[in-house]
């Protein structure tokens, strides 16, 4: 892991500036003045219907798909039209804006629209392969979750196994499974290696996508590993643990823990100071994989 | 136009309707007011004012149809199916599970350019189409029609006010009015569309209208089209009806009193 990494939407924005110079079928609505956000939805719907792929991102606003979500409902998912949407969902200024502008609750409006595509990339490198297979997407909309918090680089910058609907083994162990996404992927590496310490071997899987899940490299590891702990920036509610949880009781029961922000609105803070109000740390991790690995299915 | 151009479309217009109220019969489905108020404002779009091909309905230079007025989607259907772009067969099973006919327009219809449902919204993807046009270099021009109720959502005049800035020319909203004061109107000229106004049950007034819009005008175009509250020659006590499933005998009583509203209408042409 190179700790001077870039952060995610960096590697979204190299990709975006390669599509759009090579100009194919691909089309960015034009930067407007002010906050209008609902007619960007509704003109990203028309000009999808002419058959391209249209990419919408707002740096600034990460509660537009909240604000816009009847938009993006009927207009967009409805007719299946080839939309990706993505905002920047962390980073200094957010942090310091608050619960207002913390929005922990994408993952779980995004994943409930039938045929979205809904992907958190954990690194720069994943963030513009990732965007490259947006751009070629055949049909429907997708959304992805990008920070703007500087974040080691978790892959090589030649890297490029990264597709829609599947996740990366980083580590292999048989002791527990944690299954991480976006930022917390370097908190569950760091995991990892407290776990060696105690004679634990965790697998560490990056899941980037979040929709369509990624169910059999799930699968296959709590079957060796028979625990799994699920660590996202979301709501316990309706994101990563949710669509991890959906698959192991439907297909191989194993005790499964969340760390997540849990059910509570964020405040004001540095980025620091929120993950520890949170509770998103490593620390956070080791400590549900201790008690699930003491419940573990043998 | 002609009187016996404007017979012929006033013969269409009249098909149209029975067929409006036949679909909505046999769907037992709700309103029939706001489907019928925009038959002539469809008729004259599909019949006079639109280049489309029934044969060939992805030709890329065809003018599109944004249904901002979800509730409209019966009598856009009926135009569609005379039109030839499906069997007209299919108007009977409207809004059945199942059928091609969704109660709101849904894009996997022939015929339907863009999907209906969300209040205000169609002008907002009526001007992503107008970008669209404009970044291929085709002129077709894009046609929306709401009513007076979408046109007060918010996101509308976030559309509103980006059309005119964007200076989206081939956009053309006809606004299905049926309130007494068209505040409309007004705030469409301050936002700075070029604004005419018609009749929009009558085709001579909805041709003049048209006739004097400047093509060459950047402005966006809006036409407030008043129609009559309920678009329908009958009686105020038997409005109360409108807004519940239709009975037979209610059903039978108003195609009726369509054919015979248009018979009567005969000699003065």
């Amino acid at each position: 892991m190179n700790p001077d990494g870039k952060c995610s939407c960096r590697g979204f924005s190299d990709a975006l500036a390669e599509i759009a110079e090579e100009g194919s079928g691909v089309i960015f609505p034009k930067r407007r003045e002010g906050a209008a956000m609902q007619d960007v939805m509704l003109r990203a719907a028309g000009l999808a219907l002419g058959g391209k792929r249209v990419f919408v991102s707002s740096e600034f606003d990460p509660i537009f798909i909240a604000r816009c979500y009847e938009q993006i409902r009927t207009s967009i998912a409805i007719p299946n039209l080839k939309v990706a949407l993505s905002s920047i969902h962390d980073g200094p200024a957010l942090d310091r804006e608050g619960a207002a502008m913390q929005m922990n609750e994408d993952f779980a409006l995004m994943r409930l629209l039938p045929g979205m595509v809904v992907l958190s990339p954990s690194d720069s490198r994943s963030a513009y392969v990732l965007t490259h297979s947006l751009a070629s997407l055949p049909e429907g909309p997708a959304y992805m979750r990008l920070s703007n918090a500087a974040s080691g680089d978790i892959y090589g910058p030649e890297d490029s196994d990264f597709g829609i609907g599947s996740a990366r083994l980083l580590s292999e162990g048989d002791g527990v499974t944690i299954c991480a996404t976006g930022v917390m992927v370097s908190e569950a590496l760091a995991a990892k290696d407290a776990l060696l310490s105690q004679g634990i071997c965790a697998d560490v899987i990056d899941c980037y996508s979040i929709k369509p899940f990624p169910e059999r490299t799930l699968l296959a590891s709590v079957r060796r590993t028979g625990c799994c702990v699920v660590a996202e920036k979301h709501a316990a509610a309706g994101g990563l643990f949710s669509a991890a949880a959906e698959c192991i009781c439907r297909e191989y029961p194993v005790p499964v823990r969340s760390v997540s922000v849990e059910d509570r609105f964020g405040q004001s803070g540095t980025g620091e100071e929120l993950r520890e109000y949170y509770g998103l740390t490593h620390r956070e991790i080791v400590h549900n994989v201790l008690q699930v690995w003491a419940i573990r299915r043998r | 136009m002609d009187a016996a151009r404007r017979g012929e479309l006033e013969k269409i217009a009249l098909e149209v309707r029975k067929d409006v109220v036949r679909m909505l019969g046999v769907a037992g489905a709700r309103g029939l007011s706001s489907a019928l108020g925009a038959v002539e404002i469809l008729v004259y779009l599909y019949w006079e004012q639109m280049k489309v091909y029934p044969g060939d309905r992805g030709r890329p230079d065809r003018d599109r149809f944004v249904p901002g007025k979800g509730a409209l989607a019966p009598a856009l259907y009926a135009c569609l199916a005379r039109k030839g772009f499906f069997d007209r067969e299919e108007l009977w099973s409207y809004s059945r599970l199942g059928a091609m006919l969704q109660g709101h327009p849904d894009i996997r219809t022939p015929g339907i350019d863009a999907p209906g449902g969300g209040l205000g919204g169609g002008i907002g993807i009526a001007s992503g189409m107008c970008e669209f046009l404009a970044l291929e270099g085709i002129g077709a021009r894009v046609f929306c029609v709401v009513d007076d109720g979408e046109i007060a959502c918010g996101s509308a005049w976030e559309s509103i006010a980006g059309a005119a800035r964007d200076s989206l020319g081939n956009l053309v909203l006809v606004v299905d009015s049926s309130l007494a004061g068209d505040m409309a109107a007004g705030r469409l000229e301050a936002f700075g569309w070029a604004v005419s106004r018609a009749s929009g049950n009558d085709f001579l007034s909805l041709e003049r209208a048209f006739r004097e819009m400047d093509r060459s005008n950047r402005a966006p175009k809006a036409l407030i089209a008043r129609t009559a509250s309920d678009g329908f020659p009958f009686s105020e006590a038997d409005r109360g009806e409108l807004g519940s499933p239709m009975s037979r005998d209610y059903i039978d009583n108003v195609l009726s009193t369509l054919e015979q509203g248009a018979l009567d209408a005969e000699p003065n042409r």
